[in-house]
């Protein structure tokens, strides 16, 4: 067969990922943003004159920016979610020609989906890949098992299993995705509203009541700046707090800037928020007052939730994913506090046990959270090296099924055929 | 017509994307950092892909991070390299060759630190804008060079050359037939699609193409033969007839056309990308025929909505106070 590396693209809400297969940083990562002409309608192509070439004006991604005088920004994707497929295949038709420059005709085209995507947008997406582009073969993903797979560059080939508690944390929103053998245990998905933008502006506030001399207009960018470059999870508060006092010195950084207009340099203190920033995942309670249930606890919750058989295994592989989760020391942070509620339970069982006049012999439960380098695109870098494989032709759903079968196709997941 | 532009050259603002550029914006990018005044020296294996065929694979190793290898995999090399394609290589980018990687068929190996001189100028930057158009120049040397013999004067009625453009269909397409004659050189695109549907689009396309072409001034005159009839340039080339299904698409430059070095080079990547032009084109009618369906639907939808009848049964109601009417 001849080397022609299916195309791996990742629509999420924020960024849409995407590359070849077989490479280990997607190509491509683009805000998820079509700009059409805003002069106009929506509905108004339909009485377009003959011949014009309406349909192909507008820009996707880093290019909508340059054309905001003209044109209006669309996001088609929400929550995960696709909404507006008018723009979402013009969307796809701009990534794969203009971006990927390739012949979809001849590439395998890898998507993803949101655990808990409808069965309907999946035949949908199917139909606009078949039809339009013709694709050859075409595989959609589920995010979060795509993460789990990401993972196996840490471990040996005998432990790469597809069950896990997946914890994807982007820019918008945080998921905590049970998955046992591929299959996402829908019903124990817990989400929790506080993510990377949370953390930019809980940097922000902090730097504010400080009296940071930060230009107004570059505020939001630095707390950016100083959340990606310094934030750290401590393994704990008060000794932190009392660590910066005794010896500022040592862990009070410096930030630098230029003041856009005038160009003079300014320089601003970076303190406590290095590892107050990420707190807000275990004591939520510093920066919002409606959410109050520290990341630990979810997860734990919703690993109680899912079938007692799968719980093992999904406390020995928690595995991180998306931007938000990069934190130095997060994953060691979230497996000790996990192990202690874990611990914690059992042995207090085992005493409700005792009480009554009875033992057990209980077999301590391994809690074990997976961090590796590709944790920020893991979603991409799982797929990429999903479509490497030569499985992955096997489970596409190629257009000869298509076209024999129609959209509805894409309902089935030939992962669990294989499992069965 | 707009389409007509596609010759003219001319990309007014606001039109959208019309013609995909020639330069692959991938590797452009990762060779830029290196070869320009950043000065990155880091290693990198990348692998992808492009039109027509075409792999790449870029490398750069840990040990020697200032020595890019682009590694490219093109059809037909054997063919390409004997009309023109060695010869394109070896003024763009001298003793730069290398022996390529299996699976690929031409390598250059670039040493960052001193980038190699070519005609298109001495800067790295400039190197690395060639290097992401390599494909041009590798698939556009048949062309670069009919049209270079046509520029000098040389050009005589010679023998058919014929560039095997992309991937054929089942049933056959995807070649380009070069004939030269003294004062012109026609080129012949036999276009075929897989699917039907593409087909379809791409008859009533090209048909239009070639109307809109004659509405603008100086440039090539195109002519479009159905399917199964080859015009009369390639009439008598063995298998023609079985090659255009969807059609031919013949181009005729002449002198005038390519008269500066610039000119020339914006034809020959006019020329490579017709197939991947028409291919986007085809792709991106059919998407504006779905949103024209998904409007027409909803549009529908809310006519159905409006249609609803309201119940007529008479219902009894009840007033605050208890006391029952009916209302009609």
């Amino acid at each position: 067969m001849d080397f022609k590396p299916p195309a791996v693209i990742d629509n999420g809400t924020g960024y849409t990922k995407m590359g070849y297969a077989g490479n280990v940083e997607p190509q491509y990562i683009i805000p998820t943003t079509i700009s059409l002409p805003s002069s106009k309608g929506t509905s108004s192509f339909v009485d377009s004159k003959r011949g014009g070439v309406e349909d192909l004006d507008f820009y996707i991604g880093t290019d909508c920016a340059k054309h905001t005088s003209t044109h209006a920004i669309n996001y088609p994707i929400r929550h995960g979610l696709i909404e507006n497929w008018d723009n979402m295949e013009r969307l796809w038709q701009r990534c794969i020609f203009d971006s990927l420059r390739c012949d979809p005709q001849e590439h395998y085209m890898l998507l993803t989906e949101p655990p808990l995507n409808t069965p309907e947008n999946r035949e949908y997406t199917a139909e606009i890949m078949f039809e339009t582009f013709n694709v050859p073969g075409l595989y959609i993903a589920v995010q979060a098992v795509l993460a789990l797979a990401a993972s196996w560059t840490k471990k040996s080939v005998a432990e790469r299993t597809l069950t896990g508690t997946v914890i994807d944390s982007g820019d918008g929103v945080t998921h905590v995705i049970p998955v046992a053998d591929g299959y996402v245990i829908g019903s124990c998905i817990k989400h929790i509203p506080l993510a990377g933008r949370d953390i930019t502006n809980f940097v922000q506030q902090i730097q504010r009541e400080r009296k940071e001399p930060i230009p107004a207009e570059d505020s939001l960018e630095t707390a950016r700046r100083t959340k990606e470059m310094h934030s750290y999870v401590c393994p704990d508060l008060v000794k932190e707090f009392a660590k910066y006092d005794s010896n500022p010195q040592k862990y009070i950084r410096k930030y630098e800037g230029i003041k856009k207009g005038t160009g003079r340099t300014w320089t601003s203190e970076v303190g406590y928020e290095r590892f107050l920033g990420p707190e807000i995942f275990f004591n939520p309670e510093i920066f919002s007052s409606d959410f109050l249930t520290p990341l630990p606890e979810v997860v734990d919750e919703a690993i109680l939730k899912c079938p007692i058989d799968t719980r093992r295994g999904l406390y020995n592989n928690i595995v991180l994913s998306g931007g938000s989760t990069m934190f130095k020391d997060f994953g060691r942070r979230l497996n000790r506090d996990i192990k202690k509620r874990v611990d914690g339970r059992m042995q207090a069982n085992l005493e409700r046990l005792g009480a009554l006049g009875r033992t057990a012999n209980a077999q301590p439960i391994d809690v074990n959270v997976v961090s590796h380098h590709m944790q920020r695109y893991a979603v991409w870098f799982g797929g990429s090296m999903l479509a490497s494989t030569p499985e992955f032709y096997r489970v596409c759903h190629t257009k000869a099924q298509y076209d024999e079968e129609g959209p509805r196709i894409a309902r089935h997941n030939a992962v669990f055929t294989a499992q069965m | 017509m707009a389409w007509a532009a596609k010759q003219s050259g001319a990309s007014s603002a606001g039109s959208g994307l019309m013609h995909l550029p020639t330069q692959n914006s991938i590797l452009l990018s990762s060779l830029t950092p290196r070869l320009g005044p950043s000065n990155l020296r880091e290693p990198c294996e990348l692998k992808v892909s492009d039109f027509d065929d075409v792999i790449y694979k870029l490398f750069v190793p840990p040990e020697a991070p200032n020595m890019i290898t682009l590694h490219i995999g093109v059809r037909d090399w054997s063919n390409l390299r004997t009309n023109g394609g060695q010869a394109s290589l070896d003024t763009n980018f001298p003793s730069c060759e290398t022996k390529p990687d299996e699976g690929f068929d031409v390598a250059v190996v670039i040493n960052a630190d001193d980038p190699p001189k070519g005609p298109w100028g001495s800067t790295g930057e400039a190197c690395a804008g060639r290097l992401a158009d390599i494909k041009t120049l590798l698939i556009g040397s048949p062309f670069n060079a009919a049209l270079q013999s046509l520029d000098s004067g040389t050009s005589s009625s010679g023998t058919v050359t014929c560039v095997d453009m992309h991937k054929p269909t089942s049933r056959g397409g995807g070649k380009c037939y070069i004939i030269p004659k003294p004062d012109r050189v026609t080129f012949v695109f036999a276009v075929d699609f897989e699917d039907e549907t593409d087909r379809a689009l791409a008859r009533i396309f090209l048909q239009e193409f070639v109307e809109a072409q004659r509405s603008v001034n100086n440039c090539p005159p195109a002519a479009y033969a159905r399917g199964h009839e080859p015009p009369t340039e390639v009439q008598g080339v063995e298998g023609i007839e079985e090659d255009g299904i969807a059609g031919f698409v013949s181009f005729t430059l002449f002198k005038s056309h390519v008269g500066s070095t610039g000119k020339r080079e914006k034809a020959v990547g006019m020329l490579v990308n017709f197939g991947t032009y028409l291919q986007y084109h085809v792709k991106a009618t059919k998407t504006y025929m779905h949103m024209r369906m998904r409007s027409k639907v909803n549009g529908l939808l809310q006519v159905l909505s409006r249609a609803k009848q309201e119940s007529t049964e008479v219902k009894e109601k009840k007033t605050f106070q208890g006391k029952s009417f009916q209302r009609t």
